[in-house]
């Protein structure tokens, strides 16, 4: 296998990249018969964050795989629910609107623009459906089809297929010139909103039997980037959507702005739509399944005929192989594959490891004699807390002989009985204070840290983010030297990869919207806080990684809550159900988790464990203080968590 | 198009002045002597503003519609203008030398001065790369902007040409917004650079897209002062694509590079304007470099 096709597997992340014909390159999703999309009568409300698989999702649907020329003509070909994907031009888009002109006259122009847009895309379709392996439209019945009845709108209206698109792009022509001179749009000439079903799509069904059971299902990408009033239009749309026309939308979470149509009523979940929501249905779905089909089929699809032990390239893009697919037997022989790809230590391999090395285990023990000094004169010193097979407790010793309330001779005596096997409270310490007291450890030498390495971790901190999965690959696999047959990814190519993959998609926060760029200071600010809450000797709460805002979330202010939704869109943070809730007055309180992602970076733990109360003012600044603020709320942290001046954020750039 | 270059803004066109003079707003100090230079050397002076919000111009206090630009300076029945290049925003420049294209016999000149140094981005905490500037506090993304934005549609041939500076999400956000191919994209850098050494932060700032993006076979570099450099690099893509085939413009790097894709854009039909309206940061620079003035020809 060649080395640079390795390390190149995941250098492009986008579907973009790919066309709009994706047929080749598709991986069913494991939730894709819940979805019900392509034979849905009601409209379906896609929510995705970017790295779901949204857009790759809907072009897989529309017509330019679904009737791709790479599709056998044995396959399942359906002209009744034809897929249209229509991503709206949001540059052009926002441009209608002001300008002193009313907004009626906007929607006006904005219904005339996609309705010629949306009869442009049903040319289009089939023309592909023609060219395509589907043998009952040909060539020559689209020649045949007659338009003449459109006259009845619009005497200029050619009655032939071939001059239609060039008369339909003369009139977008004529809209866009409107945009720019609102001074025109009166003089257009408006089609009716019956044209595009009741006109132009009955004209085609009417046209040859061929045609007869024709239908339409338009995606809608990016719906969240419409202006308030468009997205008005295409929920009146929803609200009457019915066949041969359905209409579907995608958006990022948060991305309806408004449920309101043009008319009196809105639309509502159930009675006119049907909420998919991407993100939550992948990380529900075998998330560690499909990014194994995922990282197989990159490296491996175009080698030996796609064909692994255990892994085939043909499966994972047959809709009727889900099941398979979800098999306990198939699962386990992709997670063996990857888990040998991407190596990983479990913490008892990784409390060993860390203790062969001299300087790791000075520390240790200085650490522990240093405590014990603190009581005085004692029977046992540092080396009654070391034994060959009980690593993982002799690594939290120092920070539960740092507590306040702690007592040398119980934690002597709990040794022992841990160190003979027998029932001990050193089973219930490792649990809560292993991870911590591990990071700890590392960070004081700034060393390689094994804690981010494997496959299972790689899964967990992407936390069902595709692209952020091959992020993580790609940055490790950029830094592996492949020397064997099958690709083994060191375990130190791999924190590096966490390291620099975890950075990368950190200074991509400027790009997340307007808020953009406080979205990265927060990410930074809180990160550095949670880091500072990882520094405490006594680890007394570790793992603190989440946040509540006190007083919950009806306590924020309007410009916080936008702040929040903004960071909850980009997939910054997540809302979680509150764990341990000590404010019962507060039934809103949730808890609101950095993702992940971000846990190389910041050197902390990826595991949500434990949370931090936030008061709304304090959130205020993590998002928009001033440099003087953020540093006040750091050294209010630092004070409460006892560090000393010295102790600095282990993040920094790698560059 | 004539080039003058000085170190000082007040050893420029000596004696020179004109009748009218477009300038946007302060915010650093070589802002305060642009503005200074343009108010000193014209008979008239109005501050312009194009308003993202309501997709208006404001003309002092008037507020106009972009199409009624042309008419409102062709009522000054003027000879010669000063554009200040340094005060006014990439959108505000686009839509005045549009407007001023079309009126004969009206002499345009255009001034800018560089930046002595660009302030260090230190919003964000000690771990930020030192080669982030502060130069915008948010970005209204892409809008487009009447007379100058025409759609972007994917099944059409597009080079898109993008000139870059240090703000390398800038690019990332237009990859991931637009509906436009990395395999369709080149990319401008400014070199040389207005100091020696810049280019190489804009170049870092910009290298994970271009790396992910396969775009280092299509890098192309003009000097970041030198509006002429990117007029002739345009014009020769447009010779090697033909006429038919639309020219996407996307500055968002150095202004220089921003007023000869705008001189292109003016004069071919077939290209387009997009631009993601970063908000400037007050104090995105400190002291102050060269000036220059272009004249343009017709």
């Amino acid at each position: 296998m060649e080395h640079s096709i390795l390390k190149n597997a995941f250098k492009s992340n986008r579907a973009e990249e790919l066309g709009l014909d994706v047929w080749k390159d598709f991986v069913v999703p494991l939730f894709y018969n819940d979805m019900d999309l392509s034979e849905a009568k009601k409209t379906r409300k896609i929510i995705g964050g970017r790295g779901s698989g949204k857009t790759m999702l809907l072009r897989y649907l529309s017509h330019h795989s679904q009737f791709s020329v790479n599709k056998d003509s044995g396959e399942k070909y359906a002209i009744n629910s034809i897929g249209l994907y229509w991503r709206a031009d949001t540059n052009f888009l926002t441009m209608l609107i002001g300008q002193g002109v009313e907004e009626n006259v906007w929607v006006k122009l904005f219904r005339q623009y996609m309705m010629l847009t949306i009869c442009l895309e049903i040319l289009s379709s089939l023309r592909t459906i023609a060219d395509s392996n589907y043998v009952g439209i040909t060539d020559s019945d689209l020649k045949n089809l007659n338009f003449v009845d459109l006259k009845d709108y619009d005497e200029d209206f050619p009655s032939a297929y071939s001059d239609l698109s060039r008369y339909f792009r003369k009139r977008l022509r004529e809209c866009e010139s409107a945009a720019s001179n609102p001074s025109e749009i009166e003089s257009l000439r408006f089609l009716p909103h019956s044209f595009l079903v009741s006109g132009f799509i009955e004209s085609i069904k009417n046209s040859s039997p061929v045609f007869s059971d024709i239908g339409f299902l338009l995606f809608v990408d990016e719906y969240e980037n419409l202006l308030n009033y468009q997205q008005k239009v295409i929920n009146t749309e929803i609200k009457h959507s019915k066949f041969p026309l359905i209409y579907h939308v995608a958006m990022k979470k948060n991305g309806m702005a408004t449920s309101e149509t043009l008319g009196a009523e809105s639309i509502q979940g159930i009675a006119d739509y049907r909420v998919i929501d991407l993100d939550g249905l992948l990380l529900s779905s075998s998330f560690d399944v499909f990014s194994a089909e995922l990282f197989l089929n990159r490296v491996f699809s175009d080698f030996d005929g796609g064909l692994l032990e255990g892994f085939n390239s043909n499966l994972i893009k047959d809709t009727s192989s889900v099941a398979t697919r979800l098999s306990p037997q198939y699962r386990q022989s992709l997670l063996d594959i990857m888990r040998e790809i991407l190596p990983g230590m479990d913490y008892e391999q990784m409390a060993v490891a860390v203790l062969k090395s001299e300087s790791h285990l000075g520390k240790l023990k200085r650490d522990i004699d240093q405590e014990l000094s603190k009581f005085g004169s004692l029977d046992f010193s540092s080396d009654d807390f070391l034994a060959k097979g009980f690593e993982k407790g002799s690594i939290i010793v120092p920070a539960l002989l740092s507590r306040k309330s702690s007592n040398p001779d119980e934690i002597y005596r709990e040794f022992q009985r841990y160190k003979a096997r027998e029932p001990s409270r050193f089973d219930g310490w490792i649990q809560n204070n292993f991870v911590g007291c591990y990071l700890q450890m590392y960070r004081a030498y700034d060393r390689l840290c094994p804690f981010y390495a494997g496959f299972d971790t790689y899964v967990t901190m992407a936390r069902g983010n595709i692209r952020h999965f091959y992020e993580l690959c790609n940055a490790a696999m950029s830094r592996s030297d492949f020397s064997e047959r099958k690709p083994v990814i060191s375990i130190e190519a791999q924190i590096l990869g966490a390291r620099s993959a975890s950075e990368d998609i950190l200074n991509e926060a400027p790009t997340y919207g307007r808020l953009g760029s406080k979205i990265r200071a927060f990410i930074y600010n809180l990160g550095h806080i949670f880091e500072f809450s990882h520094m405490r000797k006594t680890q007394s709460e570790s793992e603190v990684n989440h946040f509540s805002i006190k007083g919950g979330f009806s306590s924020l202010d309007e410009e916080d809550t936008i702040f929040l939704s903004e960071a909850v869109k980009w997939g910054v943070v997540y809302q979680d159900k509150s764990t341990k809730n000590k404010d019962r007055s507060n039934p809103d309180n949730s808890d609101w988790v950095l993702n992940p992602i971000y846990a190389p970076f910041f050197f902390i733990s990826y595991r949500k464990k434990r949370k931090i109360e936030i008061s709304p003012s304090d959130f205020r600044i993590l998002h928009s203080g001033s440099p003087d603020r953020r540093i006040d709320l750091e050294v209010l942290y630092k004070t409460k968590w006892q560090l000393e001046d010295g102790d600095q954020p282990y993040s920094h750039t790698l560059f | 198009m004539e080039m003058n270059k000085v170190d000082d803004v007040s050893e420029l066109a000596v004696g020179e002045a004109w009748e009218l003079s477009f300038h946007g707003s302060l915010c650093d100090d070589r802002t305060s002597s642009s503005i200074g230079f343009c108010k000193g050397r014209s008979k008239q002076s109005v501050s312009v503003t194009y308003s993202v919000d309501d997709l208006q111009v404001e003309f002092d206090s008037k507020k106009l519609r972009c199409h009624q630009i042309e008419e409102f300076i062709r009522e000054y029945r003027i000879r010669s203008v000063i554009l200040d290049a340094t005060s006014l925003g990439v959108i505000e420049l686009a839509l005045l030398l549009k407007a001023i294209r079309n009126i004969r016999k009206l002499k345009c000149s255009i001034l800018y001065i560089e930046p002595g140094k660009y302030t260090q981005d230190d919003s964000n905490s000690t771990s930020l790369s030192t080669r982030e500037f502060l130069l915008s506090m948010e970005m209204k993304g892409f809008k487009g902007i009447p007379t100058l934005t025409k759609p972007i549609t994917m099944d059409e041939s597009n080079s898109v040409v993008f000139f870059l500076g240090f703000e390398g999400y800038r690019l990332r956000y237009a990859l991931e917004e637009l509906n436009i191919v990395p395999k369709q994209c080149s990319l401008v850098f400014g070199v040389p650079s207005y100091k020696p050494g810049w280019e190489v932060d804009a170049f870092a700032n910009n290298v994970k897209s271009i790396s992910e993006n396969d775009l280092s076979g299509r890098v192309y570099f003009c000097g970041a002062d030198s509006p002429a450099a990117v007029l002739s690099r345009l014009k020769r893509v447009r010779e090697m694509i033909g006429e038919n085939d639309e020219i996407t413009l996307i500055p968002i790097g150095p202004k220089p590079h921003a007023i000869g894709a705008i001189l292109f854009y003016i004069q071919d039909c077939n290209s387009n304007f997009i631009y993601d309206h970063p908000i400037k940061s007050k104090g995105r620079t400190a002291d102050i470099g060269p000036a220059h003035l272009y004249r343009m020809t017709k």
